[in-house]
């Protein structure tokens, strides 16, 4: 079947078989490769995607769920400055993720950030339990976040002002 | 479709020199062997061909019994033996007997395995995760019948591996090859994570037993030790196994007389093998169980036992040459002791279990100390375990290119090593790049494990760097240097010699507290804390350091919680079942390095949470429930069970 | 591979009229239970599915002085976005327990209800809460008792042929709550359960008490709870440990689950509850 879906800002016809996984469609079809279809269960969050601009595991969605949808993966979020922010913090903190939870990592405090720009710890917490990947100290990224809610917020601040 | 006889051209070759079939052809040895490869254009198209495939093979009952073994099962045996064993135990006071177990557990690496491989004409490419990518090599060219120079591994970029790619990705690597050989097109191999979780690597089960005999103040005068580690149906590094076994379980504590006897023992489950700490978690978690249990039957306190009994400056055991210096217990003890709040929370915990031994009521909890070590090197004599080489060039434009096959290392290694060589030349971090060498075989290279190769390989960075900025005002750029650690000798591990011994003096120390809270409804373990002191020499990075032991630290507490893997029964239910420790429930870490700053060589220190962690969790576990079941991991229901019996 | 056809209807008639042409069609809102219970590369479907997540008839809620009432496929996080004050205790919580806020954002509160493999999180709450829900198939409307979605065998019953629509939650708090998530934290396996238990305390005394454990399977026994209801909260020790030899002896008969966490909670949930 064909799927018309909205990827990155882009209008595609996307060919998909009624059992594949929407994580498989955007890699096979549009090599998306910041997508890694891992865990399939929903918990490592390698395969994370904003749709409908909602943070989902792209592993627990059929494929043909996601006709009419907008999709944004990691090759597009990472225009956003505040991924640069992201990036500088976990510079800072020595909580860079190894290259399988990169993505998802950076995605959650993305998804975190726009919706909380001052994030308490409890919001931290939530955010990261939607990756789960053993190079990651967690300790650290909490720390990391808190640094990346500063950068981003000084930023926009100064940009403002 | 390929499968073990379609392979003629290496016939009897297919098998890895320690006897591992590429594909299995007169004998499954175990549930997830690879029969053979189905290929197709997509995962997909493979799926649907291999719904329709069907293996006929007659059913033999498998050998799942190794704790009471034949001979035939014995993969590897070590055994040695110092003092008069039987004088010693007559005259003890007190003599223990205890098995300790140990069970199954998967690594939780952060990618499946997978390989790719490709042929043009004669010459071989293979891209696949490994931990090794030289042993890989060696494997293929054996496998292949293809000289080595014929064969270019790339080892792609890896997540932690918690060492759980040490070897099994060069038996997929194998199958690919060979698949991409015979169908004349690149094959690539990916296990889904489900696969994987079934039929790859896990941690070896091992039961421990120790006879101690000891005197009236509990001084240890004689120690009979038993290691069985069941290594399912292969492993090529069963005797490393053994070894670290070895060396950790007589390596800290004092005794006249010791008789060991380790055996890597073979059974029809998945191979199992080296995870954290490459079989010194067994050896520890066994020895400091132990320890508590003297220390009970003295009615002492754990600490004053093994303080009693730690070896000292100047002694040995096995006849090796004396220790040059103590052993940093005291000292790790009492910082250990003032971050955890120990004694206090110890005896607290000692009071509300006297009070009530059930645990019917309150809060139900333990708190345990354990010291452990780490050594830098691998005892077996695998080609290139131990060697590790650099080239570093420093260019006109002052960039920096370290060549080195550790640069599938993990990033935050690479920001140290950067560090460092940033230091030494004064030249700016982002100048620095880290670059497989061209043939990735022209600098030999031993394993990149969690801690053989980052140290050395920063020794070898400073080493390069230093000679660089020696030569860089008087040579014209570019300069290049080149360093590589020296091979083991053969006579590196003697014929009944310990072989922990020799290596006293570039271990690194570490004292680690545990303190866990059992949920008196469900039975299970819920960790609170852990506090780590470590004296590992010059750490070059602490936020680096820190950042890895804590990350270590979790994998290590899944591992004390997990659920235990059954090969012979695993399935679907229990990969759904295995969500490890979720950031939703993460215990308290702290962690000390005692003088970080001291001007000595840097240790590794990433195995250091595999070893502790579980031990410590053990006792804590024991004090809590004031009982002691002598395995790990526990279930909640086993738990449960236990407090009813109580 | 087998293909499955897929349908998207618009509205609830489009869906009840794919019923009536197949009763057998999968109707997928989230589709987080189908699909993460199959770690595999394809997803294993029936012959016909039908996409329901977008309909809107089926994502609205409602607040009235009496009720909360939501469409079938209002999303977990749907749900969290609402006023705290509008979502009666603990549902709030207890949606928050489950997986992690990426599943959140896709899993359904009708899908919850009617897994029918197991009862899923919601069930044992919104059936102790007296929850209703509206079921249409192509015969007509009626509304059922949250609870009385388990059959006789104690596992889920979903009408067949029919469209879970809205769910219909009293605007009501109990005084006492208790609840325990038992097993896996993320994904439901064999030896995940829930166990709640909600009443009120009237002048001293226990009212409306019930007590709901379930999991593959599900435990209620209504006569067990009248006779705890209309005690007093000092009722002697022995008397409530008799109450409790009582549920554990009929749950024991029932031979439902292993028994010893029931044991152990139904003793925390009594000692709370009778001070």
């Amino acid at each position: 079947m064909i799927i018309d879906v909205t990827v990155n800002g882009v209008q595609r016809h996307l060919k998909s078989r009624s059992g594949d996984r929407l994580v498989d469609m955007l890699r096979k079809e549009l090599r998306l490769s910041s997508l890694n279809a891992d865990c399939l269960q929903g918990r490592c969050g390698k395969c994370l995607v904003f749709m409908d601009g909602r943070i989902v595991h792209s592993c627990l969605i059929p494929a043909f769920k996601a006709r009419g949808g907008t999709i944004l993966t990691f090759e597009e979020i990472a225009k956003n400055p505040e991924v640069n922010d992201i990036e500088k913090a976990f510079h800072a903190t020595h909580t860079q993720p190894c290259p399988f939870c990169h993505t998802a990592k950076t995605m959650v405090i993305f998804d975190l950030l726009s919706r909380v720009p001052l994030p308490s710890e409890e919001d931290i917490v939530e955010a990261l339990d939607m990756v789960s990947c053993p190079c990651g100290d967690p300790i650290g990224l909490i720390q990391t976040v808190k640094l990346a809610a500063e950068l981003r917020n000084k930023r926009k601040f100064n940009r403002e002002a | 479709m390929i499968l073990a006889q379609d392979l003629p051209t290496y016939s009897l070759s297919t098998c890895f020199k320690e006897g591992i079939p590429v594909f299995a052809s007169e004998q499954i040895s175990y549930r997830g062997e690879a029969l053979g490869l189905i290929l197709g254009p997509d995962p997909g198209s493979c799926d649907e061909l291999a719904a329709s495939a069907r293996v006929d093979c007659d059913e033999e009952e498998p050998e799942r019994e190794w704790e009471s073994f034949s001979s035939s099962q014995i993969v590897f045996h070590y055994s040695a033996e110092y003092g008069d064993l039987d004088a010693k135990f007559d005259a003890a006071s007190i003599e223990l007997k205890e098995v300790y177990r140990n069970g199954i557990f998967d690594h939780h690496y952060s990618e499946p395995v997978g390989a790719l491989a490709q042929w043009e004409a004669s010459k071989l490419s293979v891209h696949c995760a490994t931990q090794w990518p030289d042993d890989l090599r060696r494997h293929l060219a054996d496998v292949l019948t293809v000289p080595e120079s014929d064969i270019v591994v790339y080892p792609t970029e890896m997540g932690r591996t918690l060492d759980g790619k040490l070897w099994y990705p060069s038996l997929v690597a194998a199958q690919a090859a060979a698949a991409a050989k015979i169908s004349g097109k690149p094959v690539r191999i990916l296990y889904t994570r489900e696969e994987d979780f079934l039929h790859t690597t896990k941690q070896a089960r091992s039961a421990v037993s120790i006879r101690s005999g000891s005197d009236d103040q509990g001084r240890l005068l004689a120690l009979d030790i038993v290691i069985l580690i069941n290594i399912g149906a292969y492993n090529p590094l069963a005797s490393e196994l053994i070894y670290q076994a070895v060396s950790a379980i007589t390596g800290i504590y004092s005794c006249p007389a010791i008789r060991i006897e380790a055996y890597a023992i073979r059974s029809n489950t998945i191979p199992l093998g080296a995870m954290g700490s490459i079989g010194a978690t067994h050896a520890f978690f066994a020895i400091e169980a132990h320890m508590n249990n003297l220390a009970q039957r003295y009615a002492k306190h754990p600490a004053e036992i093994k303080a009693l009994n730690m070896l000292k400056k100047g002694q040995s055991v096995f006849g090796a040459p004396g220790l040059s210096n103590d052993i940093p217990f005291a000292r790790i003890h009492r910082e250990l002791e003032q971050i955890s709040d120990y004694p206090r929370k110890y005896a607290s915990y000692e009071l509300v279990k006297k009070r009530d031994p059930g645990c019917r009521e309150g809060i139900v909890r333990g708190i345990a100390l354990t010291l452990g070590y780490q050594t830098g090197r691998s005892f077996s004599l695998q080609s290139g375990g131990n060697v590790y080489s650099v080239e570093v060039t420093l260019d006109r434009d002052l960039r920096l290119r370290i060549k080195t096959q550790a640069a599938i290392g993990s990033e935050p290694l690479k920001t140290m090593w950067r560090k460092t060589a940033a230091e030494i030349l004064s030249i700016q971090e982002d100048h620095i790049d880290f670059l497989l060498p061209e043939n990735t075989h022209s600098l030999p290279s031993g394993p990149m494990t969690l801690s053989r190769g980052s140290s050395l390989i920063h020794a070898l960075i400073e080493k390069t760097c230093r000679s660089i900025q020696k030569k860089r005002f008087r040579e014209s750029l570019p300069i290049s240097a080149k360093a590589r650690t020296r091979p083991l000798k053969t006579q590196a591990v003697p014929e009944n010699l310990f072989p922990g011994a020799q290596l006293f003096d570039s271990v690194s120390w570490c004292g680690t507290a545990v303190e866990v809270e059992i949920d008196t409804l469900t039975g299970i373990p819920i960790p609170l804390a852990v506090w780590m002191v470590i004296d590992a020499g010059k750490i070059v990075n602490q936020q680096t350091a820190l950042a890895s032991l804590r990350a270590s630290a979790l994998s290590a507490l899944a591992l004390c919680t997990a659920n235990d893997f059954d090969p012979l029964e695993a399935g679907r239910k229990d990969y759904m079942a295995d969500s490890g420790l979720r950031m939703l429930q993460l215990p308290r870490i702290e962690i000390e390095f005692i003088e970080p700053d001291r001007n000595t060589a840097a240790r590794g220190i990433g195995e250091l949470p595999f070893i502790t962690i579980p031990a410590a969790f053990y006792s804590a576990l024991t004090q809590a429930l004031g009982l002691d079941p002598r395995q790990l991991p526990l279930k909640g229901g086993e738990i449960l069970r236990l407090l009813e019996g109580s | 591979m087998k293909l499955s056809e897929v349908f998207y209807p618009q509205d609830v008639e489009e869906i009840l009229g794919l019923i009536r042409k197949n009763p057998d069609i999968l109707l997928m809102a989230g589709g987080t239970g189908i699909v993460g219970s199959q770690p595999s590369r394809t997803i294993q479907l029936p012959e016909q599915v039908a996409s329901i997540a977008k309909v809107q008839e089926l994502r609205k809620t409602i607040r009235t002085e009496q009720f909360l009432e939501m469409g079938a496929c209002t999303t977990f996080t749907g749900i969290l976005s609402l006023a705290p004050a509008s979502l009666p205790d603990p549902l709030g919580a207890v949606i928050k327990s489950i997986g992690n806020r990426a599943l959140r954002n896709i899993a359904t509160i009708g899908g919850n209800l009617c897994s029918r493999s197991r009862f899923l999180d919601l069930w044992p709450f919104l059936s102790c809460m007296d929850a209703q829900v509206e079921f249409r198939s192509p015969s007509g409307t009626r509304w059922a008792s949250v609870g009385h979605l388990c059959g006789e065998d104690n596992r889920p019953l979903i009408p067949p042929g029919s469209l879970l629509s809205r769910l219909r939650i009293p605007h009501y708090n109990y005084d006492f709550v208790y609840y325990r998530k038992l097993g896996n934290s993320l994904y439901p396996t064999a030896d995940s359960a829930m166990f709640v238990c909600m009443a009120n305390i009237v002048r001293d005394k226990v009212e409306d008490f019930r007590l709901v454990f379930s999991g593959e399977k599900a435990f209620r026994l209504k006569d067990k709870e009248m006779s705890v209801s209309g005690r007093k909260t000092n009722t002697p020790k022995r008397e409530i440990r008799g109450l409790v030899a009582e549920y554990k002896k009929s749950f024991e008969e029932m031979e439902l689950f292993d028994s010893r966490p029931f044991a152990a909670l139904l003793e925390d949930v009594f000692g709370r509850l009778f001070l």
